[in-house]
């Protein structure tokens, strides 16, 4: 999530700050403007009217009408028609089974009370639930799918916390306390058998949300995980539909090389990749491409064959012929960490998603020895 | 018991309640079957109409809407998407069906809200594989298994 400042050097966006959503929210929130925009759907700060704390409302479908049901120009594919979209659904019927320190809190999911209830709707005209298929008049099916979910407002990120402060890969303590919280969340998430899927401090473009959130409010730095339109609940193992899910530069070799069957060690991967950024101040595998990205990937780790990732020759999109490398020293990759921190990320970076290390033992490593003071005196910028 | 309370006020008795719901979870298997949808989904879709019909009267909710928007509810949580228009039509053919996409949808939203968008169901169809695996047990038993479970 964006915040203010950031949204201004962004392209303006439409005519109004709240693209002719009403101002109130069902009297109960006031919508501000707008922060950001995620895969699916517009992100708003708000301000809940009884508490006057600062809220973050996330529209979720429905509006195929007005700015906010558009991305980039481009109507989403499963709109109007199809009612609340099955993203949405995913994503609120996860949050609502996460509570943790570390995960972004969804405080509501509401609609706008203001527009016809399509129960009420059908009541009137038909005495009961019972439609007569005529129908009361308003609420069609594109406006009364609209959904709105409450989050806590947490105004920084990671992303925007390395540009304010470029010496913080330098502050060893603040990377390990982000790192520890991020394990946290995601052993948290993987325990409640969620994938978020889509870890990643940068955005593509520019104008996005962020999902690693920092809440700077009262001297501690805790981290957030959030925004998981990309997640889902997982029986283990996963069979999956797309392989299409991570954003590039932190998608594992798994998915790039077409694998369809995959599942918490996805997370672990994109992890280790935002640590790393967090520490390098630099994207780890910035790949322009699927093949490029992990060509960066073995440029780096070196090429994985048969003996390091056993089942390597049934991935769809391996080919032998792919150029080798021996990759490079740990020093080199990270330079900043030290042993044991290097160590974790070896593991965590382990091309065998079988033998990469998981989110509650990455919490066990040595590298976490010393936590125990950071997490009675957060470390300060 | 204080569920279904109109129900009973227009004469439903509690065989009658429980007939309706073995009725219409078996026509949702059966709709789900047509569509080609995996078990799990129509599993799912059950759940939910139960939970909907533990909250809310018969003589209420109209069951042949409920149990259609179940189902087009559960595709989506489970991933198997079929577009409304789609089911609209399968429901149709199936058996004379009263509603149109736009019904289908606003009783998607009321459903949300009664099951409080609490759409993760756990179903025991993947471990069943894995255990009967496991197990070696004859085709016979493992087939009872399976009966048991759906």
């Amino acid at each position: 999530m964006a915040t203010a400042a950031a949204a201004a050097a962004y392209p303006p966006p439409r005519t109004s700050a709240t693209d002719g959503l009403p101002r109130l929210l069902n009297n109960k929130y006031r919508l501000e403007r707008r922060v950001g925009e995620g895969t699916y759907g517009v992100v708003y700060r708000a301000t809940e009217l009884a508490s006057g704390q600062t809220v973050a409302v996330k529209v979720r479908g429905g509006a195929g009408r007005g700015g906010a049901g558009t991305v980039g120009g481009e109507m989403r594919p499963d709109d109007s028609e199809e009612g609340v979209p099955s993203s949405a659904l995913r994503e609120i019927a996860l949050l609502l089974e996460l509570r943790h320190d570390n995960v972004v809190r969804l405080r509501e999911v509401t609609r706008d009370l203001s527009r016809p209830d399509p129960a009420a709707a059908a009541a009137a005209a038909a005495g009961g639930r019972y439609s007569s298929g005529a129908g009361g008049g308003g609420g069609g099916g594109g406006d009364s799918a609209q959904l709105f979910l409450v989050f806590d407002f947490v105004d920084m990120d990671v992303h925007r916390l390395m540009q304010l402060y470029p010496a913080l890969g330098a502050n060893a303590a603040l990377v390990k306390y982000l790192t520890y919280q991020l394990l946290c969340g995601l052993d948290y998430c993987h325990r409640r058998r969620v994938l978020h899927r889509d870890l990643k401090p940068q955005v593509e473009g520019g104008w996005g949300v962020r999902n690693l959130l920092v809440d700077v409010r009262g001297g501690g730095h805790s981290l957030k995980i959030a925004d998981f339109g990309l997640s889902r609940a997982f029986g283990v193992p996963v069979r999956l539909l797309s392989p299409e899910v991570v954003t590039l530069w932190y998608r594992p070799p798994e998915l790039l090389l077409g694998g369809r069957l995959y599942g918490s060690p996805v997370d672990v991967w994109s992890a280790a990749c935002c640590v790393l950024e967090l520490s390098n101040r630099w994207p780890l595998f910035p790949g322009a491409t699927e093949i490029d990205t992990l060509l960066k990937i073995f440029e780096k780790l070196g090429s994985p064959d048969e003996a390091t990732w056993p089942g390597l020759a049934d991935l769809p999109h391996w080919r032998p012929q792919l150029p080798r490398y021996p990759g490079r020293s740990w020093e080199e990759i990270a330079p900043r960490l030290d042993p044991a921190g290097r160590d974790l990320m070896r593991r965590m970076l382990t091309y065998d998603p079988a033998q990469r290390i998981t989110a509650a033992a990455a919490l066990r490593h040595p590298y976490f020895a010393d936590i125990g003071p950071l997490l009675e005196r957060p470390p300060q910028l | 018991e204080n569920s279904h309370a109109e129900d009973r006020l227009l004469g439903l008795t509690r065989e009658h309640i429980q007939q309706l719901n073995a009725f219409f979870c078996t026509s949702i298997a059966e709709l789900a079957k047509q569509l080609k949808l995996r078990q799990r989904v129509a599993a799912t879709a059950m759940v939910y109409f139960r939970r909907t019909y533990l909250c809310n009267n018969y003589c209420r909710m109209d069951p042949r809407l409920v149990y259609v928007a179940s189902l087009y509810l559960a595709c989506k949580a489970e991933e198997s998407l079929v577009q409304a228009k789609h089911l609209v039509g399968h429901a149709k053919s199936y058996r004379k069906w009263p509603y149109d996409v736009k019904d289908l949808l606003d009783m998607e939203m009321v459903l949300l809200e009664d099951l409080d968008f609490n759409l993760i169901v756990f179903s025991p169809y993947r471990d069943l594989v894995t255990y009967l695996a496991d197990s070696g047990v004859e085709t016979p038993c493992a087939q009872r298994a399976w009966g048991a479970l759906n």
